[in-house]
C-alpha cells in the first residue's frame, strides 16, 4: 500500500472515529428518548463512513456497515420498532468499529471478524463464512481477536494522539509569545552587556533562539496537512453528482502531498466543492452534446496541486463547454450586476459569475444555480488571502486556478523605519532593494528611473504620514510588484528582515488602508504589516498619470 | 443592599478631566496600566495607537482627546479593555474610581446639556455627592472616527 | 742681506720653500705616471696571452674535429659516394667551420666531398674530383706523420694558407687551414684520408669579439697573428680598414715578413711575451705593442704562432698624457698664486711690526715723562701729611660728643618698648577670646548639617511611599480587573466580587495612609527646611562678625608686633652707632700715625723716580735700534722722527686720560700746591 493511500486511510480513520463518538453519544440520547432526528444523525454517520471507507478502497467495512444502515432506514421508515434490542446491536456495531479502525491503523488490510454479531442481530448465515469452520474455531479465533485488538491499543497508546487545532493554536500562540521574549531578552542583553558579552551567556541565549525556532517550526508542522486529505471527498463529490446527473466522469488528481495549513485547508473544503460541482453541472456537457462536439464521452476533471513560492497553487480543470461570454454578460445585465458591459476584458467578463447573485444556470437544479456559490466561494478565498483566476475557452473546457498562502500565521518579512517608526513588508512582493541618492530622485519627483525602467515612485512617509521631506541624503528604494505592475516605494531606513507571526487585527484597523495585518516585532512592540498591494493600487495609476501630465 | 443587584448591574466608575463617567463593568475586558502606543498611521486623531496587550494587538482611543480635553493630569492615566463588536479597544482615561452597584430604575434620564452625542450618553446617577455620567462605552469608543463636537452640533 | 727689509727676506723664504715642494710632488707624480704605463703596457701583454689562448683552444676542436668524422660510419664504410656527401653536408652545415671536408682512398683517388661550402653556397666538385696521392697531407697522413701537440696527436696540419683545393671547388680564393687524418677500417688497417678544409671565420669572429671587448675599455687595437717564420697570418685592424669586416688580403696574408721591421715579432719568434714601443712606419708615429706565443698544452709543438696587440702611443697613454700636462699647468699656477699669497702676507706682517715699534717707542716716551711728574708728586705728598694730621686730631674729639648722643637715645627707645609689650599681651588676649567664640559656631554648624541629613531621611521615606503608591495603584487595577472577572462570572463570582471589592477597598485605605504619611513628610520636611533655612542665615550673620572681630584683633596684634620689632631696630642701631663712634676714633688715631708714616715713604719714592727716569733712557735706545732693524737702514730715522711729532700731536685719547688721572690724583692729594708744582 503506497504512503499515499496509507495517509488517506489515516486521515479516514481520523474523521470516523471522532464520527464514532458521535454515534456512541447519539446512541446514549436514543436510551433516553428515541426520535427521528437522533435517528437522522445516526444514518448521516453510518452513511458518511460507508461513503468514505469504499473511497479508501476499505470495502469491508461499508459491508459491515450496510447492514446497521438498512436497520436505521427500515427505524426511520417506521417499518421496524425502536427497542433496547437495537440499541446493543448499535452499541456492539460500535465496540466493533472502534477494534477495528484501532487495528487499522497498524493493519491497513485488516478484516475485523463480525460474523458472531450478526449471527447474534440478524439470525443470518452470512455468504462468505462457513458456519462450520467458524463453530468449530470460535473460541480460537475469539481470543485471537481480542488479543490482537489488545495489543493494538497498547501500541497505539504511545503511537496516536489525536490533539484538536484549537490547542494547536494555543501553543503556536505560546511559542510565539516566548520567541519574543527571546529577542527581548537578546536586545537587552546586547544593549546591557555591551562589548564585554559573556560568551557562555550569549552562547546559551543562541542556543536558546535555535530551539525556540525549532520548537516552532516543529508545532507548526503539526498544523500542515497534505492537500490529498480533502481529495477524496472532491472525488466522491465528482462521482456522486455525475452518477446523479447520468454523466460519465474520469477524474485525475495530483499533488496529493502538498501541504497546507489545517485551518486553509478546513476552509478549502467548501468553496473546491462548490467549483468541482460547478464543473460536473455546468461544465461537462451530456452525453450527446459530447458526441456532437466529437469529444470523448467520458468527460475529464484534472486537480492538481502546486507548490508555488510560498504559497501553494490549487488548479481545477474540466474539458467541458467552457464558460460562454456572451451569456455570462446576458445575466449579468438581467440581474442588474453590471450596466455598462463595453471595455470589458475576458477576465473581467469571467469575474462578474463571482458577484453574489449571479447564476447562470438555465434551470435551478438540486445541485447548483441556486445563485449561491461562486460569490461565497471568492468570500472564502478572500478570507483566507486566497486568490482565484479563470481561463476558459469555449468548447474545450475551463481551469479555475486558486492561489493561497501555505500558512496564514508567519510571513517572510522586512522590517523598515519610516519616520522613526518600524514597519513590516512581506517579502514576497518586493522584488529589489536599492540605495538611492535623494538627488536623483528628485530631479524626476515622483519617478525613479531603475535600470532603464520607469517607475512611478512613493515615499512610505507620504503614504503614512503626508510628509514629502525625507531625512537622509541616500535613501533605499524597493522595488515591488503587484498585479504586473512595477512601482518603487521609498523608506527611511531597512532595520532587517523577520519571520513575522502575523496576527489578525481588530476590523476597526480597515480605515487605515495601507494595513494588512500586524504583528509582534522583534522588541516585543506591535507593528504593522502594510498592504503594499492596497498602496500599490491606490497610487500607481495617480502617479502613473501625474507623471504623464508633467512629460 | 447587595441582594438586589445583579452583576449586570455594575458600574465602573471612572474619571476624565473633571468629570466622573461611568460605563457597565461587564463591558470591559481589563484594567491595564497605561503604556504608550505606538503610532498607526491614517487613523483619526483620537486614535492613540496599537498597544501589544499579551501578544494581542489592540488599538487605543484617547478619550480625554474625544472628550476635548485639555488640561493636563497629573497621576498616572490608565487604561480600560473594552470588548466591542469591532473587537478590543483600549480606552485612556485619567482615573478608574471604584465599583458600584446601581439599577436600571435609579439611572435618571437625561437632562443636562453634555457635549456628546446621545446614542452614547445613557443618562446619570448620584453617588457620594458625584453626579456621574452614565456612558455606552463599547459604541463610544468604537466610533472614534467621529468627532462628538460637530455630532453635538448637528444634534 | 742685511740692507734688504723684513718683508722682502719673508718674501724670498716663501719662494724657495715653494719651489722646493713644486719639484717634489713632481717627482711623486712622475713615479705614478710611471707606473701607469707599466699597468697599460701589462694589459696589453695580459691581452695578447689571451686572445692567443682562445686561439689554441679553437685550433684544438677542429684538431679533433677530422678524427671524430673519420670515424663516422658511413665515411668508414667507402662505398657509397651519395651517402658519404650527403654526410659531409650535414657535417659542413652543422659546423659552419669548414669549407670542404673530402674524401679520399688509399692511393689517394677521390671517392667523395662535401657539396656545399659553410656559407651555404654550392660547390663544384667535378673540379676536384682527381687523384691526392701527391699531395703533402696525403702523404704526411699516409705515412703517419702528424702534427703533434704536446698532449695529442693523429691529425696532420696545415698552416694556414689560400687553399687551392678549395679555391678550385668554390671558384674564388679561399683563406683556411686544413685538417687531415686517415680512415681506418674495423681492424685498424688504413682505408683512405679525409681532409677537412677550415675556413678562417671562427678566428676572425674571436678577434672581432675579442676587439670589441676591449673597445669597451675604450682602446681602439689592432690585432695580428704571426707564424714561426714570422709571417703574417690573419690580421684585424677596424681602424686602420676603417671597417669591422675581415679582409682576406692576398697579398698580405702568409706572405708579409715581419721580424725584419718589427722587434716584437722577433722577440714573438724567441718564444717570448712581453710588451714594446715600436716605431711604425705606415702611421708614422710610435705603437705600444703586447705580443705572446700561442703557448699551450692545447697547442702543436712545430708551429710556433703568436699574437700582437698594437696600439698607437698617443691612443694608448691618451689619458696619462693629458694628466702630465693637467699637472704641470696646475702646479705652474699654485706655484703663482702662493708667491701671490705670501707677498701679501709678508707686506702684512711687516706693518704690524712698524707699528708695534712704534707703539713701543711711543710708551718709552711716556714713561719718561710720567717718571718726572712721578717726582714731582713725591715730594708734594711729603709735605701735604702734615697738614693731615692736624685736621685728624679735630674730628677725634666731635666724635666723642656724638657717641654720648647716642646712649642717650637707646635709653629712651627700652623704655616705650615695655609700653608697646602690655598692649600687646592684651591684644592677644582678646583673640583667644574670639577664637573660643569660633568654635561653639563651628558646632552649632555641625548641627545644621545634622538636621540636612534628617531632611535628606525624609526624602528617601517619601520615595518609599511612592513604591507604596505604585503598589496601591496596581492594587486597585487587580481589584477592578478581579470585580470584573466576577461580573462575567456571573452568579459563580458574587463571592469572589465582594473579595474583590474588599481589596480595592483596602488598597484604596492604604493609598489614603500612603497619600497622609506623604503629606506629613512633606510637612517636616518644610519645617526641617526652614529651621535649616534660618540656622544658616544667623550662622553665615554671626559667623562673619566674629570673624571680622577676630581679624580685627589679629591686624592690631600684627601692628604692635610691627611697632616692637621697629624700636628694637632702633635701639640696635644706636648701639651700633655708638660701637662705630668708638671705632672711628680709634682709626683716627691709627690714621695719625699712618701720615707721620707718610711722609717718610715719600722722600723714598722721590729716590725711586730719579731712578725710573734713568732706566726709561736706555728703553728709548732699544726701541729706536728695533726700528732700524724692521724697515732698514737709511731714510727709516727720518722716518721715525716724523712718526715721532705725529705720534705726539695724533696721541690717543686713552694715554692722554692716563696722564690727566694721575694729575687728578696729586690735586687730590696735594690741592692748592699743584699749580706751581706744574710750573717747576
Amino acid at each position: 500500500m503506497s504512503e499515499l493511500d496509507l495517509e488517506l486511510v489515516t486521515s479516514f480513520l481520523d474523521e470516523a472515529t471522532d464520527l464514532l463518538t458521535e454515534w456512541e453519544r447519539l446512541c446514549l440520547l436514543l436510551e433516553k428518548a428515541p426520535g427521528a432526528q437522533e435517528l437522522n444523525a445516526l444514518f448521516r454517520i453510518a452513511h458518511n463512513i460507508k461513503g468514505s471507507s469504499r473511497a479508501v478502497g476499505l470495502n469491508e467495512v461499508g459491508e459491515f456497515i450496510h447492514f446497521i444502515e438498512d436497520v436505521i432506514v427500515s427505524l426511520k421508515d417506521n417499518k421496524s420498532e425502536f427497542n433496547a434490542r437495537k440499541l446493543k446491536m448499535f452499541l456492539g456495531a460500535h465496540l466493533i468499529l472502534s477494534d477495528w479502525f484501532m487495528v487499522l491503523r497498524m493493519e491497513t488490510s485488516y478484516v475485523h471478524p463480525y460474523e458472531d454479531f450478526l449471527k447474534e442481530f440478524f439470525n443470518e448465515e452470512k455468504v462468505f463464512i462457513d458456519e462450520q469452520a467458524v463453530e468449530q474455531h470460535e473460541d480460537e479465533k475469539g481470543e485471537e481477536v481480542s488479543q490482537k485488538v489488545q495489543s493494538v491499543k497498547n501500541v497505539l497508546k504511545d503511537e496516536v494522539l489525536r490533539v484538536s487545532t484549537k490547542k494547536i493554536d494555543g501553543l503556536l500562540n505560546l511559542i510565539g509569545e516566548l520567541s519574543i521574549q527571546q529577542s527581548i531578552l537578546e536586545n537587552s542583553m546586547e544593549s546591557l552587556m555591551g562589548k564585554n558579552q559573556d560568551s557562555l551567556v550569549i552562547s546559551s541565549l543562541n542556543l536558546g533562539r535555535k530551539i525556540t525556532k525549532e520548537i516552532y517550526s516543529t508545532a507548526f508542522g503539526l498544523r500542515m496537512t497534505p492537500v490529498g486529505g480533502i481529495y477524496q471527498r472532491l472525488e466522491r463529490a465528482i462521482k456522486d453528482l455525475s452518477r446523479d446527473l447520468g454523466k460519465s466522469i474520469e477524474v485525475e488528481l495530483n499533488g496529493s502531498e502538498v501541504e497546507i495549513d489545517k485551518t486553509i485547508l478546513d476552509k478549502l473544503i467548501d468553496p473546491l466543492t462548490h467549483i468541482v460541482r460547478n464543473s460536473v453541472d455546468h461544465g461537462i456537457e451530456n452525453d450527446q452534446e459530447r458526441k456532437n462536439a466529437n469529444k470523448s464521452l467520458v468527460g475529464k476533471i484534472t486537480i492538481t496541486s502546486l507548490k508555488e513560492g510560498d504559497g501553494v497553487e490549487i488548479h481545477i480543470k474540466d474539458d467541458g463547454k467552457g464558460l460562454n461570454q456572451k451569456r455570462i454578460l446576458e445575466k449579468a445585465i438581467e440581474k442588474g450586476l453590471v450596466k455598462n458591459t463595453e471595455g470589458l476584458t475576458k477576465e473581467e467578463i469571467f469575474g462578474l459569475i463571482f458577484l453574489p447573485g449571479f447564476s447562470t444556470a438555465e434551470r435551478v437544479t438540486n445541485v447548483s444555480g441556486r445563485g449561491v456559490g461562486m460569490d461565497v466561494v471568492m468570500k472564502t478565498l478572500e478570507e483566507i488571502n486566497g486568490k482565484i483566476f479563470i481561463a476558459s475557452d469555449e468548447g474545450k473546457g475551463t481551469k479555475f486556478k486558486i492561489v493561497i498562502p501555505t500558512s496564514l500565521s508567519i510571513v517572510d518579512s522586512l522590517i523598515v523605519s519610516v519616520a522613526q517608526e518600524h514597519y513590516v513588508l512581506p517579502i514576497n512582493v518586493l522584488q529589489e532593494v536599492v540605495d538611492v541618492r535623494l538627488i536623483d530622485l528628485k530631479k524626476h519627483d515622483s519617478v525613479y528611473v531603475h535600470r532603464g525602467e520607469v517607475l512611478p515612485f512613493i515615499h512610505l512617509r507620504e503614504v503614512l504620514c503626508e510628509e514629502k521631506e525625507f531625512e537622509t541624503s541616500i535613501i533605499p528604494i524597493l522595488v515591488t510588484k503587484v498585479h504586473g505592475n512595477r512601482m518603487a516605494i521609498g523608506v527611511d531606513k531597512i532595520i532587517g528582515q523577520h519571520q513575522s507571526v502575523v496576527r489578525t487585527l481588530s476590523t476597526y484597523f480597515d480605515r487605515s488602508f495601507a494595513i494588512s495585518g500586524g504583528t509582534i516585532l522583534p522588541s516585543g512592540e506591535p507593528g504593522l504589516i502594510l498592504n503594499i498591494s492596497a498602496i500599490v493600487e491606490k497610487y500607481f495609476n495617480f502617479l502613473m498619470k501625474k507623471n504623464e501630465a508633467s512629460a | 443592599m447587595s441582594e438586589v443587584y445583579e452583576e449586570k448591574d455594575k458600574y465602573l466608575v471612572y474619571r476624565i478631566g473633571d468629570e466622573l463617567y461611568a460605563s457597565r463593568l461587564l463591558d470591559f475586558v481589563e484594567v491595564i496600566e497605561y503604556t504608550k502606543p505606538k503610532i498607526v498611521p491614517n487613523m483619526s486623531h483620537c486614535f492613540s495607537g496599537m498597544i501589544n496587550l499579551r501578544g494581542l494587538i489592540i488599538g487605543v482611543v484617547d478619550l480625554r482627546k474625544k472628550l476635548d480635553i485639555t488640561e493636563e493630569f497629573s497621576g498616572k492615566p490608565s487604561m480600560l479593555i473594552c470588548d466591542t463588536e469591532v473587537g478590543p479597544i483600549g480606552a485612556i482615561i485619567d482615573k478608574v474610581e471604584y465599583v458600584v452597584p446601581f439599577l436600571q430604575s435609579e439611572i435618571q434620564d437625561l437632562k443636562l446639556e453634555r457635549k456628546m452625542d446621545k446614542t452614547y450618553l445613557k443618562g446619570f446617577f448620584q453617588y457620594q455627592e458625584n453626579l456621574i455620567t452614565v456612558i455606552e462605552i463599547k459604541s463610544f469608543v468604537s466610533n472614534f472616527d467621529e468627532n462628538t463636537h460637530s455630532q453635538e452640533n448637528v444634534a | 742681506m742685511k740692507n734688504l727689509s723684513l718683508t722682502k727676506k719673508i718674501m724670498i723664504l716663501c719662494f724657495l720653500v715653494l719651489l722646493i715642494a713644486s719639484m717634489i710632488s713632481f717627482v711623486h707624480f712622475k713615479w705614478a705616471n710611471d707606473g701607469l704605463v707599466e699597468k697599460v703596457r701589462d694589459k696589453f701583454q695580459t691581452d695578447a696571452l689571451m686572445l692567443g689562448q682562445n686561439v689554441t683552444s679553437i685550433l684544438y676542436e677542429r684538431y679533433y674535429d677530422v678524427q671524430a668524422f673519420a670515424t663516422n660510419k658511413s665515411i668508414t664504410k667507402l662505398d657509397s659516394k651519395e651517402e658519404i656527401t650527403k654526410t659531409l653536408n650535414a657535417l659542413v652545415t652543422l659546423y659552419g667551420v669548414y669549407d670542404l671536408i673530402m674524401v679520399v682512398d688509399a692511393k689517394g683517388d677521390y671517392i667523395a666531398s662535401s657539396s656545399v661550402d659553410s656559407f651555404g653556397i654550392d660547390l663544384d666538385t667535378k673540379k676536384i674530383e682527381s687523384n691526392y696521392a701527391n699531395e703533402t697531407w696525403f702523404k704526411k697522413v699516409m705515412n703517419g706523420e702528424f702534427t703533434k701537440g704536446k698532449i695529442f696527436q693523429g691529425t696532420f696540419v696545415e698552416q694556414p694558407h689560400f687553399d687551392q683545393l678549395t679555391s678550385r671547388a668554390a671558384d674564388r680564393p679561399m683563406y683556411g687551414t686544413s685538417f687531415s687524418t686517415s680512415i681506418k677500417g674495423g681492424n685498424g688497417e688504413v682505408l683512405g684520408v679525409i681532409t677537412a678544409r677550415a675556413n678562417f671565420k671562427w678566428i676572425a669572429n674571436l678577434f672581432a669579439n675579442f676587439y670589441r671587448s676591449i673597445k669597451e675599455q675604450n682602446y681602439l687595437v689592432k690585432l695580428s697573428l704571426v707564424d714561426g717564420a714570422g709571417k703574417l697570418i690573419f690580421d684585424y685592424d677596424p681602424e686602420g680598414a676603417k671597417s669591422e669586416k675581415f679582409i682576406y688580403d692576398e697579398t698580405l696574408l702568409g706572405k708579409v715578413i715581419l721580424h725584419s721591421e718589427n722587434p716584437a715579432v722577433e722577440e714573438l719568434l724567441k718564444g717570448k711575451k712581453g710588451s714594446d714601443f715600436i716605431f711604425d712606419k705606415k702611421l708614422g708615429e710610435e705603437v705600444l705593442v703586447g705580443y705572446a706565443p700561442l703557448d699551450s698544452s692545447h697547442f702543436f709543438d712545430e708551429m710556433k704562432w703568436g699574437v700582437m696587440v698594437q696600439i698607437p702611443k698617443v691612443k694608448a697613454f691618451g689619458n696619462i698624457l693629458e694628466n702630465e700636462k693637467n699637472f704641470l699647468y696646475g702646479i705652474c699656477v699654485a706655484f703663482g698664486l702662493s708667491l701671490l699669497i705670501a707677498f701679501g702676507i709678508a707686506k702684512l706682517i711687516g706693518k704690524a711690526f712698524i707699528t708695534q715699534s712704534r707703539k713701543l717707542s711711543e710708551s718709552s716716551e711716556a714713561s719718561h715723562s710720567l717718571s718726572s711728574v712721578l717726582f714731582e708728586t713725591s715730594d708734594s705728598v711729603a709735605s701735604a701729611a702734615v697738614e693731615q694730621s692736624t685736621g685728624i686730631q679735630e674730628s677725634v674729639s666731635a666724635l666723642a660728643e656724638m657717641g654720648s648722643m647716642i646712649s642717650q637715645t637707646v635709653n629712651s627707645a627700652k623704655t616705650s618698648m615695655d609700653a608697646v609689650q602690655k598692649v600687646n599681651n592684651k591684644a592677644k588676649e582678646g583673640e583667644n577670646i574670639m577664637e573660643e567664640m569660633m568654635y561653639s559656631f563651628r558646632s552649632i554648624q555641625e548641627a545644621s548639617q545634622q538636621l540636612e541629613r534628617i531632611s535628606e531621611i525624609i526624602m528617601e521615606i517619601s520615595k518609599k511611599t511612592t513604591i507604596i503608591n505604585d503598589i496601591v495603584f496596581k492594587t486597585q487595577l487587580l481589584s477592578f480587573n478581579a470585580s470584573i472577572e466576577a461580573a462575567r462570572a456571573g452568579q459563580h463570582g458574587k463571592g469572589f466580587a465582594v473579595v474583590a471589592e474588599e481589596v480595592g477597598n483596602l488598597a484604596k485605605v492604604s493609598g489614603n495612609a500612603a497619600k497622609d504619611i506623604e503629606q506629613m513628610l512633606h510637612d517636616s520636611q518644610k519645617q526641617v527646611q526652614e529651621i535649616l533655612h534660618g540656622l544658616h542665615d544667623k550662622i553665615d550673620k554671626s559667623s562673619s562678625v566674629s570673624n571680622q572681630a577676630v581679624s580685627n584683633f589679629k591686624d592690631i596684634s600684627n601692628e604692635i608686633d610691627v611697632i616692637v620689632t621697629q624700636i628694637r631696630g632702633i635701639t640696635d642701631a644706636c648701639s651700633q652707632q655708638e660701637l662705630g663712634v668708638q671705632q672711628t676714633s680709634t682709626a683716627m688715631n691709627q690714621i695719625d700715625v699712618a701720615t707721620q708714616k707718610n711722609s717718610t715713604t715719600a722722600q723714598e719714592s722721590l729716590s725711586a723716580a730719579k731712578k725710573l727716569s734713568d732706566e726709561n733712557k736706555k728703553l728709548k735706545d732699544i726701541s729706536e735700534n728695533l726700528f732700524r732693524l724692521i724697515n732698514g737702514k737709511g731714510t727709516k730715522i727720518r722716518e721715525l722722527s716724523v712718526d715721532e711729532t705725529a705720534g705726539h700731536s695724533n696721541r690717543g685719547e686713552s694715554e692722554l686720560s692716563l696722564e690727566e688721572s694721575i694729575k687728578v690724583f696729586i690735586n687730590k692729594r696735594g690741592g692748592h700746591k699743584d699749580n706751581k708744582d706744574k710750573a717747576a
